[in-house]
């Protein structure tokens, strides 16, 4: 059932419409979406990396000025005296610190720590811390070669040892200072974490994740994982700071996050869906459109083939199925006529056969009486008598047979049987000739086809004359059997020359047999055959039948 | 497409291809140390963050009780995630000894009853256990276990069920060591029967109420709450209280074993010791460091920690019979 109905042509139109309707949304969903997803979040890293590296590049500037600072005040020598004697030129350490603070604008605060960790000396305002462990945390990772950058708490420091080793030079980045150089250029929507070289947080933006998510992100990072998970609602770039060796972190809120991804697979979802809705319902359409018409006109083919010709197709458009509809309107219009004409000519042929065989009464009647003039003109000593009934009878025989064709050597006996009755009948005023090749006795040639014809030149050509000739030949043309008689009579009475028209109407009584057999020939031949006559008045009457070459067996 | 576009997107490729990911960031693998630690983070934090700052090796640390992180190095043992188990009482570490890797520490410098030195792990910190009381509700509070054994502290007792904490159960077996054993065990119920509490944490909340008088709880806990403005003070109990040390161990058969064993020197070096007598309120394992506060200050029972795990079960079903025992 499910095989038929795939085979029908309605399923086929419906099951392509589909696939092609639907074909470019799955393509669209497919193809489009992760190429528009990919796309953005490769402009989202370039855009992160952009940022990242101005950002790192003002910090990089600002640890450098940083070091400049701390260099300067570790050779300081009002610096190292003051830290190395507890009784110093206040002043002067002062001016030493401010000289080498003029050296970068990005700086929160500057300390001076004796030996022992105690904060000696402040740049701005009070000290915020009065005392460092010199065995813990960033004192002790300072060194006389180089500036070290340490993580505080939303505040980088950059410690350095004096240049004689006692005591320490601090400075602190922090506060706005510090979020001045984060801040400036970066997208407002994405966050930034400034971690330590470690991945331990110094300080991060309101929008940036929470601490326990930069946990996870350095959980992930250990592992060699992505930092982003599927969940998560940022997209992290990371960038090292060469100067300090601390990483920026920028969080971008993710383009296509979860949520509008989904969103995004749901209307394509909905677009699918509907689309399909459409689809299915302009397949259904279409296809009963197209296979509505096919399959009425199958309908209406069965009911020809059933007999029932009044069937007709409702018109339609003037599409190519309404065309084929008219079409076929117009055919079984034809074919009903043509079978009306058939039974009209069997009714005229049955007719015919009716009346032939009226005529037929009694032919047994006719032989024995003609037999019996045969005889009693044999036994009276008439010859003739018993000739013209002999003659008579045979040419009876054969016109009343059943039969339509008989071959062109029967044909002739009759006509020799025919002539035979003339000649008694006329004196043998005129004579008579039949000159036809035996190859050709065999043809077949409708019944009693040249008796009229050889009448009509008795009658109408020699019967006046006292020397009259009448010559019968036949001849093979191509294909046909041409069949010719000829008189030296006095021809007809208007010049005629070539085929014989079907006009039986228009001269009744003269010549009709020759128009009979014109008619009989057409009939089984067609047009293109029948008798053609040339003659000239008081020059003979020249007669050509024309019929297909038929070879029949005796 | 034009010269322009083809320059542009060659150096769209080069960007897409040539620019680093996070993971170059990612240390390599010599720089690295997994920790997991039952520490509380105000303990494992700066610790962790000096021996960063100081080596470059990046700690990964893992959070968790002390039993579940022994239970998961157990599971681990074929394939060790950990490098180093830092925290956890030692009886704990003992009874996981077969997950921990065997390599001498330099002990010379430990306290002896520190050292462990049959052991595959070291003592990191002493636990001493105090007791606290609330000074606006009593005037001369007691001055060791013996004092507390007396009638007159009758339901004024915070004291947290032993077979909960951990610091309990240590209170009831130093007790049973410096005193005179089941006897005064059966005091101490006396005292406490029909108020005991849930969990240690409750004790020091429920003195600073002063819906009790004085309570047990470990000294590292008493003097935090003091640091946070609870108004409780301590009483070091005159005859003798007990210090259990926590430990440390290097996992056996990790990844990262040379910085395991870096760690592990590195948190019983002086400055970490140092820290745990100043910052952590502990006692350190250091000879050097510890003796110098406490020996003369405080005194200290001998504590048996064999003695007391191996005999867990019965001083807690001994303690549940007497606590189902009806009140006198």
């Amino acid at each position: 059932m499910k095989g038929r109905w795939m085979r029908s042509f309605h399923a086929r139109i419906f099951v392509t419409v589909i696939c092609v309707a639907l074909v470019p949304i799955v393509l669209c969903l497919a193809v489009l979406l992760p190429v528009l997803i990919s796309s953005s979040e490769r402009r989202q890293a370039q855009d992160a990396r952009t940022q990242l590296a101005a950002i790192s590049e003002r910090l990089g500037g600002a640890f450098d000025g940083m070091d400049r600072v701390l260099r300067a005040i570790a050779e300081s020598d009002d610096a190292i005296r003051a830290l190395d004697t507890q009784e110093a030129d206040e002043r002067a350490v002062y001016t030493a610190m401010v000289n080498a603070s003029a050296m970068t604008a990005e700086l929160s605060q500057l300390y001076l720590f004796s030996e022992d960790g105690e904060c000696a000396y402040a740049l701005r305002g009070a000290a915020q811390v009065e005392r460092l462990p010199v065995d813990w945390g960033v004192l002790r990772m300072a060194s006389e070669a180089e500036t070290v950058f340490c993580a505080g708490e939303e505040e980088v420091f950059a410690v350095r040892r004096m240049a004689d080793g006692a005591g320490y030079a601090l400075a602190s980045l922090g506060g706005d200072e510090l979020w001045a150089l984060l801040d400036d250029g970066r997208d407002p929507a994405a966050g930034i974490m400034l971690l330590d070289a470690r991945w331990r947080l110094i300080a991060q933006s309101q929008t940036a994740a929470s601490p326990d998510r930069l946990l996870t992100l350095r959980d992930r990072l250990l592992e060699g994982l992505p930092l982003e998970d599927e969940e998560s609602a940022f997209v992290y770039t990371a960038l090292r700071e060469e100067v300090s060796g601390f990483t920026l972190l920028l969080a971008q809120p993710r383009v296509f996050s979860e949520e509008m991804t989904g969103m995004l697979a749901f209307i394509g979802a909905m677009m699918a869906v509907l689309s399909l809705a459409l689809c299915l319902w302009g397949a259904l359409v279409l296809s009963r459109y197209l296979s509505r018409p096919v399959r009425e006109m199958t309908a209406a083919m069965e009911q020809v083939e059933r007999g029932e010709l009044s069937v007709r197709l409702a018109p339609r458009e003037n599409d190519e199925l309404g065309v084929l509809a008219t079409g076929f309107n117009r055919m079984v219009e034809e074919y009903e006529q043509n079978l009306r004409r058939t039974v009209e000519r069997q009714k005229e042929l049955n007719d015919t056969r009716i009346r032939m065989m009226q005529a037929q009464l009694n032919p047994h009647f006719l032989y024995n009486t003609l037999d019996s003039m045969k005889w009693m003109g044999v036994t009276h000593g008439v010859p003739q008598v018993a000739a013209l009934a002999e003659d008579l009878a045979g040419i009876l025989r054969t016109s009343i047979s059943g039969e339509e064709f008989v071959t062109l050597g029967c044909e002739l006996e009759l006509l020799e049987r025919y002539i035979d009755i003339q000649l008694i009948r006329f004196e043998d005023r005129f004579a008579c000739e039949i000159e036809v090749d035996d190859a050709l006795m065999r043809c077949m040639v409708p019944k009693m086809v040249l008796q009229p014809i050889v009448e009509n030149a008795v009658i109408h050509g020699v019967r006046d004359m006292d020397d009259g000739y009448i010559k019968i030949w036949a001849e093979r043309c191509g294909g046909d059997l041409c069949l010719y008689v000829q008189d030296n009579g006095r021809g007809m009475d208007s010049e005629q020359d070539g085929a014989l028209g079907d006009g039986v109407s228009g001269r009744p009584g003269e010549h009709l047999g020759m128009y009979n057999v014109n008619s009989i020939l057409r009939l089984h031949f067609g047009g293109a055959y029948g008798l053609s006559v040339r003659s000239r008045p008081g020059e003979g009457c020249l007669v050509m039948v024309r019929m297909p070459m038929k070879e029949g067996y005796e | 497409m034009d010269v322009k576009r083809l320059m542009g997107a060659v150096l769209l490729c080069v960007l897409l291809f040539g620019a680093g990911t996070a993971q170059e960031l990612a240390p390599e693998e010599g720089l690295r140390l997994t920790v997991y630690t039952s520490h509380k983070e105000e303990v494992y934090r700066p610790v962790v963050e000096e021996f960063e700052r100081r080596t470059g090796i990046w700690v990964r640390v893992v959070t968790g009780g002390t039993t579940e992180l022994l239970e998961r190095i157990e599971g681990e043992a074929d394939d060790p995630r950990a490098d180093v188990m830092f925290g956890g009482g030692v009886e704990s570490l003992m009874a996981y000894e077969g997950c921990f890797a065997a390599w001498s520490t330099p002990r010379d410098m430990l306290l002896e009853d520190c050292r462990f030195d049959e052991h595959r792990f070291v003592a990191f910190s002493r636990l001493p256990l105090v007791i606290i009381y609330n000074p606006r509700l009593v005037d001369d509070p007691p001055q060791g276990w013996r004092d507390l054994l007396s009638p007159r502290w009758r339901g004024q007792i915070a004291f947290a069920d032993p077979g909960v904490s951990g610091s309990s159960f240590t209170a009831l077996a130093t007790l049973m060591q410096a005193l005179d054993g089941e006897a005064s065990l059966a005091l101490l119920a006396d005292n406490v029967r029909g108020h005991v509490l849930s969990g240690s944490g409750e004790v020091v909340s429920a003195v600073a109420s002063g819906a009790m008088s004085v309570g047990v709880t470990l000294h590292e806990t008493a003097k935090k709450r003091i640091l946070a403005g609870d108004r409780i003070e301590m009483v070091w109990p005159e005859d003798g209280t007990s210090a259990v040390p926590d430990g440390a161990a290097v996992i056996a058969n990790c990844a990262h074993e040379e910085n395991a064993r870096l760690f592990v020197r590195f948190i019983l070096g002086e400055d970490v010791q140092r820290r745990v007598q100043t910052d952590f309120a502990r006692l350190s394992v250091r000879s050097d460091l510890a003796r110098e506060t406490e020996a003369e200050e405080h005194a200290f029972c001998a504590y048996d920690i064999d003695w007391a795990s191996a005999n867990q079960r019965d001083i807690l079903a001994t303690w549940g019979a007497l606590m189902r025992e009806e009140a006198p």
